[in-house]
């Protein structure tokens, strides 16, 4: 008897050595490991985004967050007492932070972030004279945009990480396109604990450092950027306009000098918006809107580059013409009988690239048009990019008469960017490239690569973008007091006006004004589209956008030393 | 005997003369000995090894978190100064402290020479910045044959 259950016990006791040392080795030991093992993770510095002269756009500093015990508190002094004083150091309604440590069985409670400078020296004397029982301080990382809302559309911002409470990651701009680089990997630290939990002194000691975020450089230049914002602004509040953008690009190789909208934010205080309201809109890319007259330039690419027409093709421009159906009008209602091609861009004659879009066909003009980028996002490395709106030959609800709304920029949703971009192919030769922010990475370990400009495709031969350019330089030139005249300086440009539609019916009284330009002629290096939204003082591209067209290059071209003509 | 054994030894060649005193029967108490010793001596450097690397190790692992204390101080300075130097506060001292003014013709003609600081006459927000580093031409085709050598070695 005595003897059976010995062996009973030793059978069990075998079984359960065996199931613990075989079946569940594995769990057992991963759990035994993780109960003597102290995991600290080693947080990432983010990295530094630098505008082409090496100025600092944003920057991640250190920082210290505010934390607190409450059962500490509530044991050693009063919560009121706590938060009042808290209240008075942090500049904060001290009734959220009393609310904050009012539980007295918690034992964590985060009251503040991002502390610097001064309140960090008032914080660590409280807590060092006793002042604050039950607070402690934290190390806490802050990102800082030195420049405030300097090119804050560009930049974008952070925000909490939904799935890694307390990271962070970016949410618009720059910092959400190139998150993965900026925000590196954290590290981990990992030691063994005696049962007490204790750290062992010749116990493992693991270190994976954590990697750092690669720095990035823009394209972007500061000053410039200042330049155009201060620019638009004056200009949305002269004209008392809804928003309006601007882009500046390199036509040469497509890189962003400065790309503004307003309205818009301070990067730094997003958390104390309400909501993302429309000033969280990169307009520039995000919105789609009718180009207007701007577009002629394409159609006019389209069809001396198809051979449909040359520069010294005549044609009468009627003020109004019914194509397939639909009734046309000039801007003016003007009929100029007998005109060239360059006399259509000058009295901007929608009569008369309707023409021209007619004599180049649907097929070609709308191959063109793809050609251009139009229907497809440009690519720009920046987030929140859109195709814009193109209806081809053949595409359902398609009817010829669009073709003559299309020629000039009708009928057709594009981005600002876009616009920059395709008129860009015309200053650049006929080369279409690709806009791009980021000039160069900074890896952590100092290898450092330079973004290479991107050439899309040839779009028009160079023989046509030389003669469209010089058609628009005489027909700029041939207006009296254009707004839009540099001084010292051979620019081009076309301006646009174009009605918005509300309820499906255009609005005589609602524009959006603009005008793209570049120069100087001898060597375009600078392009510059400026949209302005809904103005109402007002209507005409002409009177609303060329003026700050004409503002931004004369200081940008004194800024950036481009030789003038000599006088 | 010996007299003559040792003519026999001199007549021999050297090798085998030094086979003759190396080899020699050993006791297997001397063998166990020596055995023993040289273990512990083994022993011994293996210990002060590891303790040396030991010490290496935490050397280098205090020597990475000063520096990455470091690190941390040069990006908080260099926050620090970023701060300071935002185009608002540039823009301030210019037109205060300094005085400087836009130009009131602000077009700039290369083929004349500037006059005596004419960067002056341009308001600070106007100066430009520091270049980004370009690589100079000779540098980048020395790299290039490096990694071509490289990349044949390997």
């Amino acid at each position: 008897m005595m003897l059976g259950g010995a062996a009973l016990g030793a059978g069990v006791l075998g079984w359960r050595l065996y199931d613990w040392h075989v079946n569940q080795s594995a769990v057992l030991a991963a759990r035994g490991a993780g109960e003597l093992l102290a995991r600290t993770e080693l947080h990432p510095r983010r990295g530094t985004i630098f505008d082409i002269s090496g100025d600092v756009l944003a920057i991640e500093r250190s920082a210290t967050r505010v934390v607190a015990d409450p059962s500490v508190v509530h044991e050693e002094s009063a919560p009121f007492d706590v938060a009042n004083r808290l209240g008075d150091i942090l500049s904060l309604d001290p009734i959220p932070i009393a609310n904050a440590i009012s539980n007295p069985r918690s034992r964590y409670a985060l009251l503040a972030r991002g502390m610097l400078d001064d309140t960090q020296r008032r914080l660590r004397q409280a807590v060092a004279d006793g002042e604050l029982p039950g607070i402690r301080l934290e190390p806490d990382r802050v990102r800082m945009y030195p420049n405030g809302r300097l090119g804050a559309h560009v930049l974008g911002f952070l925000g909490e990480r939904a799935d890694r409470p307390g990271d962070v990651i970016g949410q618009a701009g720059v910092e959400a396109h190139y998150d993965d680089l900026l925000s590196g990997s954290p590290g981990l630290r990992t030691s063994d604990l005696d049962r007490l939990g204790r750290e062992i002194p010749i116990g493992r000691h693991n270190l994976l450092p954590a990697r750092h975020g690669s720095h990035l450089t823009l394209t972007l230049n500061r000053t410039i950027q200042h330049i155009v914002e201060e620019e638009l602004e004056v200009a949305v509040e002269r004209f008392s306009a809804a928003s309006g953008s601007v882009v500046m690009i390199d036509p040469r190789t497509g890189a962003i000098l400065a790309l503004a909208n307003v309205p818009d934010y301070d990067p730094a205080r997003v958390h104390e918006y309400q909501s993302f309201g429309p000033e969280f809109a990169n307009r520039a890319l995000s919105h789609v809107y009718e180009p207007g007259s701007t577009f002629k330039l394409v159609t006019m690419a389209a069809g001396l580059d198809s051979k449909a027409i040359t520069p010294e093709s005549t044609h009468d421009l009627p003020g109004t013409l019914r194509y397939f159906g639909e009734e046309f009008k000039n801007w003016d209602l003007q009929t100029y009988p007998d005109q060239n091609m360059t006399s259509v861009l000058r009295h901007s004659s929608n009569t008369g690239a309707i023409f021209v879009a007619d004599k180049t066909g649907p097929d070609r003009y709308y191959s063109y048009i793809e050609k251009f980028g139009f229907g497809e996002p440009t690519g720009v490395d920046l987030s929140g990019e859109v195709p814009g709106i193109v209806r081809r030959r053949g595409d359902r609800g398609w009817f010829q008469a669009d073709l003559a709304a299309n020629s000039f920029g009708h009928g057709i949703g594009a981005t600002a960017l876009q616009i920059a971009a395709a008129i860009g192919a015309v200053a650049n030769e006929g080369v279409l490239m690709r806009p791009h922010i980021v000039r160069a990475v900074e890896h952590p370990d100092g290898r450092r690569g330079f973004v290479q400009p991107q050439e899309v495709r040839r779009v028009v031969s160079a023989e046509s973008a030389r003669t469209l350019m010089q058609m628009m330089e005489s027909a700029e030139g041939g207006i009296v007091n254009n707004p839009a005249t540099v001084a010292g300086y051979r620019t081009a440009g076309k301006t646009g006006t174009s009605e918005i539609p509300v309820g499906g019916r255009f609005q005589s009284d609602l524009s959006i004004a603009s005008y793209v330009g570049f120069g100087p002629l001898e060597d375009p290096q600078l392009l510059t589209l400026v949209v302005i939204n809904r103005p109402q003082e007002g209507y005409f591209g002409a009177f609303v956008a060329s003026p700050t067209f004409q503002r931004i290059m004369t200081r940008v071209f004194s800024y950036l030393r481009i030789p003038a003509r000599a006088a | 005997m010996a007299v003559r054994e040792a003519r026999i030894q001199r007549r021999m060649a050297l090798p085998a003369q030094l086979v003759q005193v190396v080899v020699r029967p050993i006791s297997a108490s001397r063998l166990v000995l020596a055995l023993i010793v040289a273990a512990f001596v083994l022993a011994m450097v293996w210990v002060q090894q590891t303790q040396a690397i030991v010490r290496v190790g935490g050397e280098v692992q205090s020597l990475e978190r000063r520096l990455e204390v470091l690190l941390q101080t040069q990006q908080d300075l260099r926050a620090q100064l970023a701060t300071e130097n935002d185009l608002p506060t540039v823009q301030r001292v210019a037109f205060t402290d300094l005085d400087m003014r836009e130009p009131t013709n602000p077009l700039y003609v290369s083929s004349q020479a500037l006059p005596p600081g004419v960067s002056l006459d341009l308001p600070v927000w106007a100066a430009p910045g520091q270049r980004l580093y370009e690589m100079p031409w000779w540098e980048a085709f020395l790299r290039a044959i490096s990694a071509k050598i490289t990349s044949l070695r390997e």
